[in-house]
C-alpha cells in the first residue's frame, strides 16, 4: 500500500522551485523596455537658406502609442515607441529644410494643413529592426530605422516618396545604463540621411 | 508580508539593474500644444531659472525601487527649464533678453514605480508671467500620468525612467493650453 506522507524539507524545496520557475517565468515573458530618443536632432545650416514653403507632417496620438517589439540579445526582446521617440527628430530634420513645421493628426485633416499653410505634407512609416549576437546580455547592439515618407500636396494628391535608412551601433562596453543607445545612433543618421534626401530632391523645390 | 515582498522586489529590482545609472531620456514636446502656441500671435519671453536650483531639494530627486533616476540636465528643474525654453524656440516665442518673463518653480515631481502592474507620474509647478515688476499671471498647474509597469525591477525601473519626459510634456502643454496665461503673454 502506497501512502503519502508530507515532508516539511521537500516541501520548502518544492517552493523555492515553483518561486524560481515563476520568476523565470516572469521575467522571460517581459521585454526590456527602452528609449530611442535622439539626443542631437538635424539644425537649420546657417549658410543654405531652407526652402521658404512651410510644411506639415502626419503623427496622431495612437501612432505615438504604438510600442513595438524587436530583438535584443541573448534571446530577450526589447521593447519601445518608434513613433514617439523618433518625432522630434523627424521634425529637426524637416525644419532643417523648410521654413515651418506643423503636426496635423491626420492626411485627410484639410483644415489643419490649410490652418498650417502647408505646401507639402509628409506621411511617416516607420520600421525598425535590432539585433545582438550576444548570449548573455539584452542591450541590442545593432539597430535599423527605416524611413518610409510618402509626401502630399495641400490637397492630398502624392508628389513623391523618401525613403531612408538609418543604421546604428553600440558595444556593451558603452551603454553605462544607456541600453538604447545603438537605437539612438541609428535614429540619428536617419534624421541626418532625410535631411540630405529632402535637399536632393528635385520634387520639394 | 506585503512589506516582505516589497522589499524582496526592491532588492531583486536592484540586483536584476545592476549598477547601471538611470538617466532621464531626451524631452520631446507636445508639438501639437507648441504649434498651437505659435499661431498665437503672442510676445516673445524670457525664461527665469526654474526653482528650485538645489540639487539636495527633495523634487530634485526622484528613486525608482531604490534606484536613483538622474536628470540629463543635472537636476530636474534644469530639465524643465530647458524643455520650456526648447519649446519656445520652436514657436518663434522666445528672447532671452524680452522683458516678459516667465518663471516656474517646481512643487511636486515624482515618478512612483512601487505598484506591480501600474506606474504614476506626479508633478506640479507654479507659473508666474511678469514684465517690469508686474505679476501678469500666477498659476499652479499639475500634471499625472499612468502607465504599464511591472514586478520586475528590470522592467519597472526603465519604464519610470522613460516616464520622466512623458510627464514634462503632460505638464507643458497643460501650461501651453491655458487661456490665462495665453491673454498674459498676448499682452
Amino acid at each position: 500500500m502506497n501512502r503519502i506522507t508530507s515532508h516539511p524539507a521537500s516541501a520548502a524545496r518544492l517552493l523555492k522551485l515553483a518561486l524560481s520557475l515563476a520568476l523565470v517565468l516572469i521575467l522571460g515573458a517581459c521585454a526590456h523596455p527602452i528609449s530611442i530618443e535622439a539626443k542631437s536632432v538635424p539644425q537649420r545650416s546657417s549658410s543654405a537658406a531652407p526652402s521658404a514653403k512651410k510644411v506639415a507632417y502626419v503623427m496622431s496620438d495612437a501612432d505615438r502609442a504604438k510600442q513595438v517589439t524587436t530583438e535584443g540579445g541573448g534571446g530577450d526582446k526589447i521593447t519601445y515607441f518608434p513613433y514617439r521617440d523618433i518625432e522630434r527628430s523627424l521634425r529637426a530634420a524637416l525644419g532643417a529644410s523648410f521654413a515651418d513645421v506643423s503636426v496635423v493628426k491626420a492626411a485627410s485633416d484639410l483644415p489643419a494643413i490649410k490652418e498650417a499653410g502647408a505646401s507639402y505634407v509628409f506621411v511617416p512609416d516607420i520600421m525598425t529592426h535590432s539585433s545582438s549576437p550576444s548570449l548573455l546580455t539584452w542591450p541590442p547592439t545593432r539597430f535599423a530605422v527605416t524611413l518610409a515618407i510618402e509626401v502630399l500636396d495641400a490637397s492630398g494628391a502624392p508628389q513623391t516618396k523618401l525613403r531612408v535608412v538609418g543604421n546604428g551601433a553600440a558595444e556593451f562596453e558603452e551603454f553605462k545604463g544607456d541600453f538604447g543607445l545603438a537605437g539612438r545612433r541609428a535614429v540619428e543618421a536617419a534624421a541626418q540621411e532625410l535631411v540630405v534626401e529632402l535637399k536632393r530632391n528635385d520634387k520639394l523645390r | 508580508m506585503r512589506k516582505l515582498i516589497i522589499l524582496a522586489s526592491m532588492a531583486l529590482g536592484t540586483a536584476l539593474s545592476g549598477c547601471a545609472s538611470f538617466v532621464t531620456p531626451e524631452y520631446s514636446a507636445d508639438y501639437a500644444a507648441v504649434d498651437a502656441l505659435k499661431r498665437q500671435s503672442l510676445k516673445p519671453a524670457s525664461v527665469g531659472k526654474v526653482q528650485p536650483e538645489d540639487p539636495g531639494a527633495k523634487v530634485n530627486n526622484i528613486t525608482l525601487r531604490g534606484t536613483k533616476l538622474a536628470a540629463s540636465t543635472g537636476t530636474f528643474a534644469l530639465y524643465v527649464e530647458q524643455a520650456l525654453i526648447r519649446d519656445l524656440t520652436e514657436a518663434g516665442l522666445y528672447d532671452k533678453a524680452a522683458g516678459k518673463r516667465l518663471d516656474l518653480r517646481l512643487v511636486r515631481n515624482d515618478i512612483d514605480v512601487s505598484g506591480f502592474s501600474t506606474g504614476e507620474g506626479d508633478i506640479a509647478t507654479e507659473v508666474t508671467v511678469t514684465e517690469g515688476g508686474n505679476v501678469l499671471f500666477k498659476k499652479q498647474f499639475d500634471a499625472k500620468t499612468q502607465f504599464e509597469s511591472s514586478f520586475a525591477g528590470a522592467v519597472a525601473i526603465p519604464k519610470g525612467q522613460a516616464e520622466y519626459p512623458r510627464l514634462v510634456r503632460e505638464l507643458l502643454s497643460v501650461i501651453y493650453r491655458d487661456a490665462g496665461l495665453v491673454a498674459a503673454l498676448k499682452k
